[in-house]
């Protein structure tokens, strides 16, 4: 088992590590008075050297985005997700609950970086001990200097408040996101305009996981072509992989990109229950494919998850166990999409409910064959069709379980 | 713009960047079906339907057409495998949720979702599962019938709500599979604020907001459709009429007319009632020596017409004769009615019902600004800066400009509505003043008042394109702000505030409605109305101007045409001996020379007993507002009442003699909107019994009186017209596109939009002293 001396989990296991006097203890901030010294270009380049990629799920790199923001803008804004809501994904709260510091820290230096004086919190209603912990996190940094007018002196002004989300997984998706930080229903928007161009009030936003923005004080402090150098060749960094399900030890682990899945599983996360046999993993949330257990090689990264017919993802890797009844894991999974669709666009709205109706015969014992065939066939039709990626979510659990357990979808049948 | 050239399926396509794929197939000549798309609303890209498979050398995504961009190199395919795929799921899903009962459906014919699944092959499927129960007739309205089982959820009917009517009634409430289409708290929509104009209902694309009549009356096809003007007020909007056998059933917007593109208002869109009634007139009648009414042909009762008028007229003068006439004729009716009362009854007392305002419109903006009507365009409203509206409860009476004013607020222009009531569109208001009836001189001088105080005027716009401002000034200074706010009823402070709000935001733009019972009639609150327009720099701009509407549905052609006391066709006034010479030339007769009486004027000279005969075409006299009684005493008085009507009114129970007329969907003509448009009506259908028009009627009276004044058609009398209005340009009707044509028209045939800025110095906007 590799060992490696965590970066983004440093602090959270320290006593009182949300508040600012620990932070500060273990060298927080330095960070920021490191880039305020550094010119925006600078920062920004640092960052692309890092090549690090979003955390939130796309995987877009962090660098690159910050690098769209128009320069001539005079209004800009930072949104900071913190709608954590993909089954499996428990790591943003770890880090906002425990060390809302080192976010907070990220926060100024890429607002610093893209020039914006306003930055937004967006948080999920239901972390409530997050809200409280952001808020206070805030609030002490604002008295530290760190926050406000003339941040350390620099002349660089920026202003954070908390927003909290009421409930819709959709609400992370960045557009319905900033849709809702408007005070508006939560239902993404059209793209292009990305909101790098047009966002929150229409002014140039960046949008960014707040996984990424922890990552950024490190990578001002030790340099990008250090935390290029963590990783494979798409996948750069330290990265939280929460794992659950069916095993001995489910939890939170730092580990570089590219540790492979059998490793975690087995050395960090203390192997599967009763010793058992995986059946199917699904390595990145609940929106990911599933993979089966002659996969466990795989590493996990951008990359290295796609060829292996999957996804990173946010990086939530959940194990299910030889006894699994996949049919009712599908339907389970679809259940929550077809409860957290929006309901703006046809095929998710109408295609969720027909696929769960399908499920849920089969799962119960009364299907038919020709239910397996309506839900392919719809899966298939709302795969890449929706609005929003939010109806490929939905339909990648039903097509992936279908490809690789057909044969229990048809025992399920077998009486009918 | 750059040109972007794509390829779609095939074939080579080269459109203005920025146009979405969709825009670009339409160019090509290329369907691709659409269900939420809508051309007249915004984008809502959830149907999916519209899809389109972007090929990228060995790989290809599908796009929305309405909404994805195109690029250039594109490669395009709208009739892919991959795409009538998603296609037919999407119609599948659609059907899995819908009632297919296209067999008793109304929407059967004309529905779209019917078309899309007809043309994807699509059949109602056999998903079994949760199916939407709405209540079927959900809403007690008496307009709207509402299904939601039918509804797809394309949301037009929301969007139409907010963004063509600004009403906000409609919205989305669950989500996922459980959202549906409701008002705020499922209140039923009259209780929810809806302004019934009907749009959800135009725009639905299945028959879940659906028209109550005509409901299992009619099938689609046996409809029949027909487009003409809307003459119940001044907006002049165009309008498709479905019929069948000559009864209205439902009447839709017509997007082709820029005076409403599309939108009509409670009135236009439900009030048709009249058209099918039981009270219209069918057949003229003479009162006999009993003193009963007799049911007669035409053409005697208008022989017994003329004669009476001849013998009055010979007996105590022309000027014993007065004609009145209602707001919903044509031009070439008023331009003949006051042919007639000039040429042939030898009397100026001729006035519309909408003419004394048309005439102080005419003369305050004329001697201001140079031109005696609207400056601009209702269109115009939604690009303002900010808005002042005036007058008439807007969204009641000159409905469009409301609707137009609410879509610059939504923009962020400032709304202030001053009114004595508490008017509808006071709710969007950014601030409402609750003005004492009769108060608008006051409140515009007092506005200017504040503007000149505080300098918040454009100096550069009022030296460069205005002169006499100093006339202003000086008569602003003896304006006493105590007087103003006793004759507004709001405090100096309430006041200072709506000026500095008004003129926060460039250009700003004025509405002014005129309400028949309470609006000035003088030209000096024009003339002011102008003055604070210029102060602000908004005049001769996009978006600014002073925007005042007539009282009734033609009353700007009616004054346009001749159809008041002072002046002939093209605002020749009778008075000048000019005048009386090209009419002599024109119509080969000498007209009295003194202008004649408005028609309050008349009133009071029939009570004198100074007039004797009153022709009304049109109009019902108890509806002008007065007192039943007094009406009654003085129709009771005229030796002679002609009622030229389409329906039966009380004054039929005074008249000597009763002529039937069509209703305006009965005509063919023109007619002149607020915004100066001339547009062409046709028939939507033939008036009952063939009966003949307003024009034919007042002809033949001419034939009967002096046929050599008589008129071949109305054609011929829009020609007529012409030789004394210099600001038709010569068009002919037959000329008049779908659109309109705004007058003045230049030589070469071409409308204004709106009023221009002074070119060179010359012909600058004018300031007339301050009063109230």
């Amino acid at each position: 088992m590799t060992n490696w001396e965590p970066v983004l989990l440093a602090n959270v296991n320290r006593p009182n590590s949300e508040k600012i006097d620990t932070y500060l203890r273990y060298g927080g901030y330095e960070a920021l008075r490191k880039a305020l010294k550094m010119t925006p270009d600078q920062v920004t380049a640092e960052v692309k050297t890092s090549e690090i990629r979003g955390r939130g799920g796309a995987g877009f790199p962090a660098g690159v985005k910050w690098g769209f923001m128009p320069k001539d803008a005079p209004v800009k804004y930072l949104a900071i997700n913190t709608d954590e809501g993909e089954p499996g994904t428990f790591k943003d709260r770890l880090i906002v609950e425990r060390d809302p510091h080192s976010i907070l820290e990220g926060v100024i230096i890429a607002s610093y970086a893209i020039g914006a004086h306003r930055a937004f919190v967006y948080i999920r209603g239901e972390f409530f001990l997050g809200v409280k912990r952001w808020i206070k996190a805030i609030s002490d940094a604002y008295q530290k200097g760190f926050l406000g007018k003339n941040i350390l002196g620099s002349g660089f002004d920026l202003d954070v408040s908390v927003h909290r989300g009421a409930g819709a997984y959709i609400c992370g998706e960045e557009t319905a996101m900033l849709e809702s930080l408007e005070g508006k229903r939560g239902v993404p928007r059209t793209k292009p305009p990305f909101p790098a161009q047009k966002g929150f009030w229409g002014k140039p936003t960046l949008v960014q996981n707040c996984e990424t923005l922890a990552n950024i004080p490190h990578i001002i402090l030790r340099g990008g072509k250090w935390y290029s150098s963590i990783g494979t060749e798409k996948s750069k960094g330290m990265k939280i992989f929460c794992i659950s399900g069916h095993v001995n030890s489910p939890g939170n682990f730092e580990l570089p990109l590219g540790t492979p899945l059998k490793e975690i599983i087995y050395e960090h996360a203390g192997g599967v229950r009763k010793g058992r046999d995986i059946k199917a993993i699904i390595p990145g949330g609940s929106s990911t494919p599933f993979l089966t257990a002659e996969k466990i090689n795989t590493p996990m990264g951008f990359e290295t998850l796609q060829a292996a017919g999957s996804a990173l993802g946010t990086g939530a890797i959940i194990v299910m166990d030889e006894t699994t009844d996949m049919v009712e894991v599908v339907r389970r999974i679809t259940r929550f999409y077809v409860h957290e669709s929006c309901g703006y666009c046809f095929p998710c709205r109408i295609g969720g409910q027909r696929m769960l109706s399908s499920l849920e015969r089969l799962a119960g014992g009364k299907g038919s064959k020709q239910d397996i065939e309506d839900l392919e066939y719809v899966a298939k039709g709302i795969y890449g069709r929706t609005f929003c990626p939010m109806g490929t979510g939905m339909a990648e659990p039903v097509l992936s379980g279908l490809r690789l357990f057909r044969p229990e979808f048809e025992m399920k049948t077998a009486k009918n | 713009m750059a040109n972007v050239t794509l390829k779609i399926n095939g074939q080579e396509v080269t459109v203005e960047n920025g146009a979405t794929i969709l825009e670009a197939a339409k160019q090509a000549g290329i369907y691709i079906p659409t269900l939420c798309y809508h051309p007249w609303l915004p984008l809502e890209e959830a149907c999916r339907i519209c899809v389109v498979e972007e090929v990228r050398g060995d790989w290809s995504s599908l796009a929305a057409a309405c909404v994805y961009p195109v690029r250039t190199g594109m490669v395009i395919e709208t009739d892919s495998p991959k795409v009538t795929e998603a296609r037919r799921t999407i119609m599948d899903l659609l059907l899995s949720d819908h009632p297919n009962d296209c067999m008793t459906c109304y929407a059967t014919g004309e529905c779209e979702l019917q078309d899309l699944a007809h043309l994807c092959a699509v059949k109602a499927t056999k998903y079994a599962g949760a199916r939407h129960q709405y209540e079927i007739d959900s809403d007690p309205n008496p307009n709207l019938h509402i299904d939601m089982n039918k509804c797809i959820l394309c949301r037009r009917c929301i969007r139409a709500c907010h963004d063509i009517q600004g009403a906000d009634i409609w919205t989305k409430v669950g989500r996922g599979f459980d959202q549906r289409i409701s008002t705020a708290f499922d209140l039923p929509l009259l209780d929810a604020g809806c302004e019934m104009c009907g749009h959800c209902a135009d725009f639905c694309p299945v028959d879940a907001i659906g028209f109550r009549k005509g409901r299992g009356e009619a099938r689609s096809w046996q409809l029949h459709r027909a487009s003409t003007i809307c003459l119940q007020c001044p907006s002049g909007c165009r309008a498709e009429y479905d019929s069948i056998e000559s009864k209205i059933v439902r009447v839709l917007g017509d997007f082709r007319s820029p005076a409403n593109h599309g939108a009509l208002c409670k009135r236009g869109r439900f009030n048709f009632d009249f058209i099918n009634s039981p009270d219209r007139l069918n057949e003229a009648a003479t009162r006999n020596d009993t003193g009963e009414l007799d049911g007669s042909s035409i053409e005697p009762a208008l022989e017994t017409a003329a004669s009476a008028l001849r013998r009055i007229r010979d007996a105590s003068g022309g000027d014993a004769i007065a004609v009145l006439c209602g707001g919903m004729l044509t031009n070439e009716e008023y331009y003949l009615a006051q042919k007639l009362a000039r040429c042939a009854l030898s009397s100026n007392h001729i006035d519309n019902v909408g003419g004394p305002w048309q005439q102080a419109i005419y003369e305050g903006l004329d001697a201001s600004l140079g031109l005696g009507a609207m400056t601009n365009s209702l269109n115009d409203i939604a690009r303002a800066g900010a808005i002042l509206a005036l007058g008439s409860n807007t969204l009641e009476n000159h409905a469009i400009a409301a609707i137009r004013a609410r879509k610059a607020a939504r923009e962020g222009a400032p709304l202030i509505v001053a009114n004595a009531a508490r008017v509808l569109l006071s709710k969007t208001a950014n601030l409402y003043l609750p003005l004492k009836e009769g108060g608008d001189a006051a409140l515009v001088l007092g506005l200017m008042k504040v503007i000149v105080e505080e300098e918040l005027h454009d100096r550069k716009f009022l030296e460069e394109y205005t002169q006499d401002l100093a006339k202003l000034e000086r008569s602003l200074q003896k304006v006493n702000m105590a007087e103003i706010v006793e004759k507004t009823g709001l405090s100096e402070d309430e006041i200072r505030s709506a000026a500095r709000l008004y003129a926060s935001r460039r250009p700003a733009c004025l509405v002014y409605g005129v309400d028949l019972l309470n609006s000035p009639t003088s030209d000096t609150f024009f003339k002011m109305c102008a003055s604070l327009q210029m102060l602000l720099g908004s005049v001769g701009v996009v978006g600014g101007g002073v925007n005042a509407m007539g009282a009734a549905g033609n009353c700007q052609g009616a004054a346009d045409f001749g159809a008041l006391p002072k002046y002939l066709p093209g605002y020749r006034p009778v008075t000048a001996a000019a005048s009386r010479k090209l009419a002599g030339t024109v119509w080969g007769a000498e007209l009295p020379k003194k202008a004649g009486m408005s028609w309050p004027e008349m009133l009071g000279a029939i009570e004198k007993g100074e007039i004797k005969a009153l022709y009304l075409i049109g109009i019902d006299p108890f509806a002008l507002g007065l007192s039943k009684l007094k009406i009654e005493g003085l129709l009771a008085r005229l030796e002679l009442l002609i009622v030229q009507d389409s329906n039966r009114t009380k004054a039929c129970d005074y008249a000597h003699v009763v002529l039937p007329a069509p209703t305006f969907v009965e005509k063919a003509g023109t007619a002149t909107n607020c915004e100066r448009r001339v547009q062409r009506l046709d028939k939507v259908f033939a008036p009952p019994q063939g009966a003949p028009s307003d024009f034919e009627l007042i002809n033949t009276l001419l034939g009967f009186l002096n046929p050599q004044l008589q008129v071949a058609s109305p054609e011929a009398a829009f020609a007529e017209a012409t030789r004394f209005m210099s600001e038709l340009g010569g068009v002919r009707p037959e000329q008049i596109p779908v659109e309109g044509l705004q007058w003045p028209v230049d030589s070469q045939g071409i409308g204004t939009e709106r009023l221009p800025l002074p070119e060179n110095g010359k012909n600058k906007f004018k300031f007339f002293a301050a009063r109230l």
